[in-house]
Parts: structure tokens; C-alpha cells; sequence
């Protein structure tokens, strides 16, 4: 019942059987009861179709929640032995990269099916660049469709060549590759005899065994944001959002980026007073003879010696009709705080397909285009590197229409 | 298992008042709409959490006329209660021309309904409104984001919504008429009920069963059906939960695939 | 060439209703999956271009939406006639007296039967048109929204879809006993219940009277291959 909560991507080329995969899992972990399996089962024979398969399970819960319209995210937990895993399903369209980046930003984990009957194909690469611009750190890969090159091993040893120089390009250095047919069964949850010479664990173990739940954020350094600040009883009365660490009453803190000293006097949690706070928790809080706080502030410990942002480097991706150019002033939103910058120099363009560096020094980046970017902050601001606080170092970039662009934060 | 349902529910509950408290900072005239029903009375019960007891903006009441009794009763006695800023608002118009279910019931809700929410908008000028809708009350709503952006003739472009990622609410800087905010989209029927009894919050009588039939859901009195239930306490409703296979919206379903049918016709550019 | 456009036609229930006509030689189901939303003009637009049309037509003004003839496979063709096609010779008086009445419906100014009357009479008149026409051109093409108009409101209903595709499949067996020219049927989407309406599926349908050998292909591969009949058909 307390098993911890993995939300898992589930990415790849069209046609390379993502909907199978997923079924399968849904199935084997005895996700979907006995009898909706059954009136699957009739529904497909009345259809006059053949076979059940098991993307049609998929199909089926898709039909049941939406009427058939893709969902961004599926309502069905599968568990396993360490996990409680939610599945969201990317639409496999090219030019929706909006939707995918919605779903993939909630996700810890992904899955990437690469099919071996038809090899690495152009999402295969776009979709596993896409989640590593996301910050997704934790990949397993599925190599789908073994059955249909008879569980031959070394056409596997080939495609494992090929994905073992794209995934080491991306950084994924240690993603567990497993040769799986997920429309038998083999090797998804359980062993199977047609690859004696696979050594390696089925794809629920993989996935056990590389998704480490992140360290408890209650053990990393103070960060807590300020999302608002209101009245009480004439105080001034901070509406935050611990993101990591603690906070507790007579701690010392500074305020990002002001670099105000002072001391939490108060802390209001949700309808009565606590001594202290923990990471994901609402709370207000007084602190002592403060001259300045608003949202989009920080609070971390004294202790810490931070100094402010005024240039950082992120990798970006822009998905709207608009155009990123060397100059530009753009709203950065980060946390809560919402920050003018300078678009100082575009490093270099990235080719999403290809993997490979389209244009040194760009003037500008465009829709569905993923770059490198020197940023200068043009107001006094507080960031941090994705990989110290991911919850402040990813940013929008506020457009016409809502967020227009993603980056992390990967210099600064 | 106690301390993980609290958990459960505790996180649930942080970060629907974030959004909330986001909601407020971002805009500048902001209000809640309240059916009375079990979902909005959690919502609304949020925001007081969210502002440390007294809601800072309006609370809308569309009133269609057809109400049940109770439910407003309900409302009068937890305004009074909870110190509501209470709007009620209706269509008096359609309502004088004898708008009724009888002409349609569609027509009747657009009108009575949708109608006095959009002359309330415009009127006030609200540019953002809490709802509260969940994920998955109702296929359609899978699709639904956080801050859903609405033009001014309440049209939602599904297949053109701006990206949502992370958890960073993004006003955007024009391009739409007022903000759909839905701070308990991830919420489940059963989470709220287990939200009620965690928090002891006030319920419509209507919600629990007398003479082996309950509401599951509260609309107007002509166009909701009770369900079959023996569920006369929240206990016994959330066990009738955890069992159940019939939609929430049952009572409702015909109506629903009929709006659901008109919306895809819409989208699909038939009318 | 004959074409027989049918709008939603879906590839389930012509196994289920086992039209053999409709079927033909080769049948199969289309590929839609590059598609956000299965709509008909979009549809069409890209099987007569053989391009994917969705980001070039706007859903507003999608009705309006024309193609010139040297963008689609009729410019191969020394003689054509399209028939009520969409994106291209769209009959909009009936189309547009149609999409009245569904809102009519919706507004419940017009009850289900007023709809399906309209729509059984503009069938009926390219049903006409259409029978005329044959013979008389290299390529024909007729459409008809029959499936989908009548599907819509009621889907669920299977006397009612039954009588759909029984007229379907008699239009199917005249066109076949007519003629030794290539047909090809093909519809834009399929369709699926919503209670006792209709929504656009992916089950795309399409059938030829000579083997093809496709395999689930996209809508837009037929294009190439209309090309190559009327190349052999002017050599």
C-alpha cells in the first residue's frame, strides 16, 4: 500500500509499439480486472477483428475515458514489487510537441521503445532528446518486436551498438537496454525462454532497479518560494511553497534575491500554527522586521553563501508561434518569480532528429527548435542549476498564448 | 495504511491551495463558483484554507431557478457560516419567458446556466474563475489543464491549448478573455469524500440516502435522477465507492453524451 | 477510374455488415494516426493532394476550403468529374442546409427525423448525379456523406446504421456490375458509438476491385497511385 508513486513516460517512433507495451504491462501486473479483459475480448470479436491484441486495451480505456481523443494521461496505476507506476502516454504526432512536453514535464521516468524490426527512426531520437531537454534523468529502453526478427541475437547486438552511441551522446550512460516482445510477453514481466542468451533482467525489474526515488527533498538544503504575500493582522503574512529542506520557527534565513537577513517568526500552515514545514507543504509565514518580500522571493539558510544570478545557460526548446532572437528581452518564469532577460548569444542549434549541432551562433531559434542560450538577467535575480534544485531551475517563457518555450537551467 | 490515505490527501490537498494562492497573485479580479455541491463546497473550503479563513474575492451562485429546496438552504447557512462574499446570479430574463427544461435541455442549462455566468463575467469583469472540476468526472475533461484559457464566448480550443509544464501556471500575456482555473483537477469522486470526513466539512443532505435511493451528483431538481444506495453516512459512501462500477454522472449520462456529441461536432468544425 | 468516396465509412462495420461489394478484391483500413482530428475536409483535401492538409485548413473557413484542379490527381486525368466533392466541388447549398439542421437539432428546433430526411434527399441527388456521370469521363468520383450524416445522431441505433450500409453496399454492387474499370472505394474516417450517437474514428476503410498489396496505407498514399492509372490509361 506504501509503495512510492513513479510517474513514467512512455516515449518512441510511431508504430514501434508504445500502446502494446503499455497494454502488456497493464495486463501482466494484473492492472485491468479479469472481466473488463474479457469484454475486451468479446467487443473484438463482434468487431470481426482476428487477434486481441493488447494495444487494445489501451484503445479500450482510451474509448471509455474520452470518446477517443488521446489522453495526456492515463487513470490506470500499474504496481510492482517497489513501485506504484502511473503511465503517461505521449501522442506519437510530430508536430504536437506541446501535448508531449505537457505530459513528459509530470513524469520521474521514461520508456523508450525502439522497435527492432524497423530500428532507430526519426522520433526515436527527437522524442529521447526532447525528455533530456525536459530534465528526465532516469531511462530504461525497451527493444520491441524481438519475435519479429526471431529473437536474434546479434541483429539485438546491432541495434544495441547504434542506441548505445545516441544514449551515451544524451548522457544517458547506464539506461538498461532490454530485448522484449511485448506482444508475447517475453521479457516484460516475466523471463522467457526464446532468448536463452539474454542474461539481463526482464523490463519490470529494469525499471525496479534504475528508478531511484530522489533523495527526500526534506534533506536538501533550504529552498521556499514565495508565491504571495497578504495581510494579517497588520504583519506581513508570506503565502510560500517549501520546495526543498525544512523551515522551522527561530531559524535563520536569507531572502533571495535581496540577500535580506532575518528569522521565521511564524508559521502559519493550513488552518493552524506549526513549529515547522516540509517539503510540498502550503504555508505563511512571518518573519522578523522584514523590510522587502514578494513573490517570486526565496528563502534558504544563512548558512548557505549564495550570491545572485546575472547570466545563466540553458538548454531551450520553443513550441509556439514566436521567435527566440539574439536581443530579445523575454519574461523568464521561474518558481514564481517572473524575470526580464536578455537573450545574449545563442551558443548553438540543435538538431532534434540528427542529434547533431545544426548552426554555431544562430541569430535566432524558432517553432520546434531546441538550442543552447547565454542569458543576462536584467533585474536582480536568484536561479539555480537543474541538477542542484530542479523545482528552480526549470523555467517558461511567457508568451502571447501562455508558456511559449522550456528550458533548464544547465550553467550558471 | 491511515497515515498514507493522510498523506495522500495532505498532498492533494498543498497543492491545490498552491494554485490557488497562484490564481490570486497572477490576477487581478478573480471569484469562485459554487454549486453547493460536495466538489465546489471542498473548493471553496480550499480558498478559505488558502487566505487563512476569509476568501479574499466573490463566490458565484448561478442560480437556475430549479433548484432543490435544500440546496439553498445549504447555501445561506454556510455564506453565513464561512463569511462568504456570496453572489447569486440568474438569468431573469429567460427565466420571465418561462425558460424550462421543456424546451430543451440544453438550451434550457445554455441559457440559465451559461448565459448568467457569461453576463455575470462581463458584467464584473472576472478575468479568472475557480471551477471545480476533476479529471475524471467525464472523458472529455482528461484533456482539461490547470489554467485553461477561455475566449469570450466561453470556447475552449482543446486541440490548441497552450503547453502546461511542470508547475508553472502561466498567465499568458493576451490573447484570451477571462482564465478557467481547476485547482482540484487531480482530485478523485472518492478524494473528496475522504477530504469531507478528513476535514468534517458541511454536506447537502440530498447526497445521502433516504428510501434506498441517494444523489451522487446535484444539478437542477428536473434534470437529476438519484441513484439506488443504501449509503446513509460519508462512510458508507466512500465504501459505495470503492465498489462501484456505475459513472458518477449516470443520472446525467444522456444529457452528457448529447453535450459531449455537440462539443465534438464543434471541434470537428460541423457547427 | 471510378471513385467511391464514402464519408465514413467504417472498416468494422463493413466486416460486421459483411458488405462483400464494398469489400471487392482488396480491402483494408487506412492509416489517420498523423492526423490530430479526423476532420472530413482535411481528409479529403489531402487524399485528392496527397499531402497532409490538417495545418492548411482552418476550421472555421474549412467548408469554403478549395483546391484548384492542378493541385489534386485530376489534373493526371484528361477528363474528370467530381462529384459534391469536399475541399473541391462541395455541393454547399446542401451541405450548408444540412449543418443547419444538425444545430437545429442541437437547439432541438428540428427533431432526428427532419435531419435524416434531408439528408436521405441529397443522396438521393448524387446518387443521380452521379450514375449519370459514369462512362462518360476517365475519372469519375462521387462522394457521399450518408454514413456520416445519418451516423452522427445515431450510430447507436443499428436498424438505422444497417439501413445505411445496405444502401452502401447496392451502390457498390451496381457501380461493380457496370463496369471493368479500376474502382477504388475509400472513405476519410471511420465511425464509433458516443451512447446513441456517432464520433469519427480512426478505422479509416478503403478497397479496390485489383490487388494493390497495400498495407494500411495512409490516406494520402493513394495519390501516387491514382497518378500511375491515369499515366497508363493516356500511354
Amino acid at each position: 500500500m506504501s509503495l512510492p508513486k513513479i510517474n513514467l513516460v512512455v516515449i518512441g517512433h510511431k508504430d514501434h509499439g508504445k500502446s502494446t507495451l503499455i497494454g502488456r504491462l497493464l495486463y501482466d501486473s494484473k492492472a485491468i480486472p479479469e472481466q473488463k479483459i474479457q469484454e475486451i475480448r468479446d467487443e473484438i470479436e463482434k468487431s470481426g477483428k482476428k487477434e486481441f491484441e493488447f494495444a487494445f486495451i489501451l484503445d479500450s480505456l482510451e474509448e471509455e475515458r474520452t470518446g477517443g481523443l488521446t489522453i495526456d494521461i492515463m487513470q490506470t496505476p500499474f504496481k510492482s514489487q517497489k513501485y506504484f507506476y502511473t503511465i503517461i502516454d505521449c501522442p506519437g504526432h510530430r508536430e504536437f510537441i506541446r501535448k508531449m512536453l505537457t505530459g513528459a514535464s509530470q513524469a520521474n521516468a521514461a520508456i523508450l521503445v525502439v522497435s527492432a524490426k524497423e530500428g532507430i527512426e526519426a522520433q526515436t531520437r527527437q522524442h529521447l532528446f526532447l525528455i533530456k531537454t525536459l530534465g528526465i534523468d532516469q531511462l530504461i529502453v525497451a527493444v520491441n518486436k524481438m519475435d519479429m526478427i526471431s529473437y536474434n541475437e546479434e541483429a539485438f547486438k546491432k541495434i544495441l551498438h547504434i542506441l548505445g552511441e545516441i544514449l551515451s551522446s544524451l548522457g544517458y550512460y547506464n539506461a538498461p537496454i532490454v530485448p522484449v516482445s511485448a506482444y508475447y510477453g517475453d521479457n516484460v514481466t516475466q523471463k522467457t525462454d526464446m532468448m536463452k542468451w539474454y542474461k539481463g533482467s526482464t523490463l519490470i525489474e529494469a525499471l525496479d532497479n534504475t528508478i531511484k526515488p530522489s533523495k527526500p527533498l526534506s534533506q536538501k538544503p533550504l529552498r521556499c518560494v514565495v508565491q504571495d504575500v497578504y495581510n494579517l493582522e497588520g504583519k506581513k503574512l508570506a503565502a510560500c511553497k517549501v520546495e526543498t529542506g525544512t523551515l522551522q520557527i527561530g531559524q535563520p534565513v536569507t531572502i533571495l534575491p535581496t540577500m535580506e537577513e532575518s528569522i521565521v517568526e511564524r508559521i502559519e500552515s493550513l488552518g493552524e500554527e506549526a513549529k515547522q514545514a516540509f517539503p510540498g507543504d502550503s504555508i505563511g509565514i512571518i518573519l522578523k522586521g522584514i523590510k522587502e518580500i514578494e513573490r517570486g522571493h526565496i528563502l534558504a539558510s544563512v548558512e548557505e553563501k549564495l550570491e545572485q544570478t546575472k547570466e545563466f545557460i540553458a538548454e531551450l526548446i520553443v513550441f509556439s508561434d514566436f521567435k527566440l532572437e539574439v536581443g530579445n528581452v523575454v519574461i523568464v518564469r521561474v518558481g514564481t518569480a517572473e524575470i526580464k532577460c536578455k537573450v545574449k548569444r545563442i551558443l548553438h542549434k540543435i538538431d532534434p532528429v540528427n542529434l547533431t549541432v545544426n548552426e554555431e551562433t544562430p541569430k535566432s531559434l524558432g517553432d520546434g527548435e531546441v538550442g543552447r542560450i547565454l542569458f543576462q538577467t536584467l533585474e536582480s535575480t536568484y536561479l539555480e542549476k537543474y541538477s542542484d534544485f530542479p523545482q528552480l531551475g526549470r523555467f517558461v517563457i511567457v508568451g502571447k498564448k501562455g508558456a511559449a518555450a522550456a528550458g533548464i537551467v544547465l550553467e550558471k | 495504511m491511515k497515515l498514507n490515505m493522510e498523506n495522500h490527501i495532505s498532498e492533494l490537498e498543498n497543492k491545490s491551495i498552491s494554485i490557488i494562492r497562484e490564481t490570486k497573485a497572477q490576477f487581478k479580479n478573480m471569484a469562485v463558483l459554487w454549486s453547493t455541491g460536495k466538489d465546489s463546497t471542498a473548493t471553496v473550503w480550499l480558498c478559505r484554507k488558502a487566505f487563512f479563513g476569509k476568501i479574499p474575492f466573490p463566490v458565484i451562485h448561478i442560480d437556475t431557478c430549479y433548484k432543490f429546496p435544500e440546496i439553498y438552504d445549504f447555501r445561506d447557512k454556510i455564506a453565513k457560516e464561512w463569511n462568504l462574499n456570496l453572489i447569486v446570479t440568474k438569468n431573469e430574463e429567460a427565466t420571465k419567458m418561462g425558460m424550462s427544461p421543456k424546451k430543451g435541455k440544453l438550451n434550457c442549462c445554455t441559457q440559465l446556466k451559461t448565459e448568467a455566468l457569461k453576463n455575470l463575467i462581463k458584467k464584473r469583469e472576472f478575468d479568472a474563475l475557480i471551477l471545480a472540476i476533476r479529471r475524471d468526472e467525464h472523458g472529455i475533461r482528461a484533456k482539461e489543464r490547470y489554467f485553461s484559457p477561455r475566449d469570450e464566448n466561453f470556447n475552449w480550443k482543446y486541440a490548441d491549448q497552450p503547453a502546461e509544464l511542470w508547475d508553472l501556471y502561466v498567465k499568458p500575456s493576451e490573447d484570451f478573455s477571462h482564465m478557467r482555473v481547476h485547482p482540484i483537477l487531480h482530485w478523485t469522486e472518492l478524494d473528496v469524500w475522504l477530504y469531507v470526513k478528513q476535514q468534517n466539512l458541511p454536506v447537502n443532505p440530498l447526497y445521502f440516502a433516504k428510501n434506498g435511493m441517494r444523489y451522487r451528483s446535484l444539478g437542477c431538481m428536473p434534470c437529476t435522477v438519484p441513484i439506488p444506495s443504501k449509503a446513509s453516512t460519508i462512510d458508507e459512501i466512500i465504501d459505495e465507492l470503492a465498489t462501484t462500477k456505475i459513472p458518477e454522472r449516470a443520472g446525467r449520462a444522456q444529457d452528457k453524451e448529447k453535450a459531449y456529441m455537440m462539443q465534438k461536432l464543434r471541434s470537428l468544425g460541423y457547427m | 477510374m471510378i471513385i467511391l468516396a464514402l464519408d465514413a465509412l467504417d472498416f468494422n462495420m463493413v466486416g460486421k455488415y459483411k458488405c462483400q461489394n464494398l469489400m471487392q478484391t482488396e480491402c483494408g483500413q487506412t492509416n489517420l494516426s498523423e492526423f490530430e482530428l479526423e476532420r472530413t475536409v482535411v481528409l479529403w483535401a489531402s487524399f485528392l493532394t496527397g499531402k497532409n492538409m490538417e495545418s492548411r485548413i482552418p476550421i472555421k473557413t474549412q467548408w469554403e476550403f478549395k483546391l484548384k484542379p492542378d493541385e489534386t490527381f485530376f489534373t493526371y486525368f484528361r477528363t474528370y468529374q467530381a462529384i459534391d466533392v469536399p475541399a473541391f466541388s462541395l455541393k454547399e447549398g446542401n451541405h450548408a442546409e444540412e449543418r443547419r439542421l444538425l444545430k437545429s437539432y442541437f437547439d432541438e428546433n428540428a427533431t432526428v427525423e427532419e435531419y435524416d430526411a434531408v439528408i436521405w434527399r441529397n443522396h438521393e441527388e448524387n446518387k443521380k448525379d452521379f450514375f449519370a456521370s459514369l462512362g462518360c469521363f476517365d475519372i469519375v468520383m462521387g462522394y457521399f456523406d450518408l454514413a456520416d450524416a445519418i451516423g452522427h445522431l445515431s450510430f447507436g441505433i443499428p436498424e438505422k446504421i444497417e439501413k445505411v450500409y445496405t444502401e452502401l453496399e447496392r451502390i457498390a454492387y451496381e457501380v461493380r456490375s457496370s463496369t471493368e474499370d479500376f474502382i477504388l472505394i475509400i472513405s476519410d474516417h471511420g465511425m464509433k458509438p458516443v451512447g446513441k450517437y456517432g464520433d469519427h474514428s480512426r478505422n479509416g476503410f478503403y478497397s479496390a476491385n485489383r490487388e494493390l498489396r497495400l498495407n494500411i496505407p495512409s490516406i494520402t498514399d493513394f495519390y501516387e497511385i491514382l497518378r500511375g492509372v491515369a499515366k497508363n490509361e493516356s500511354s
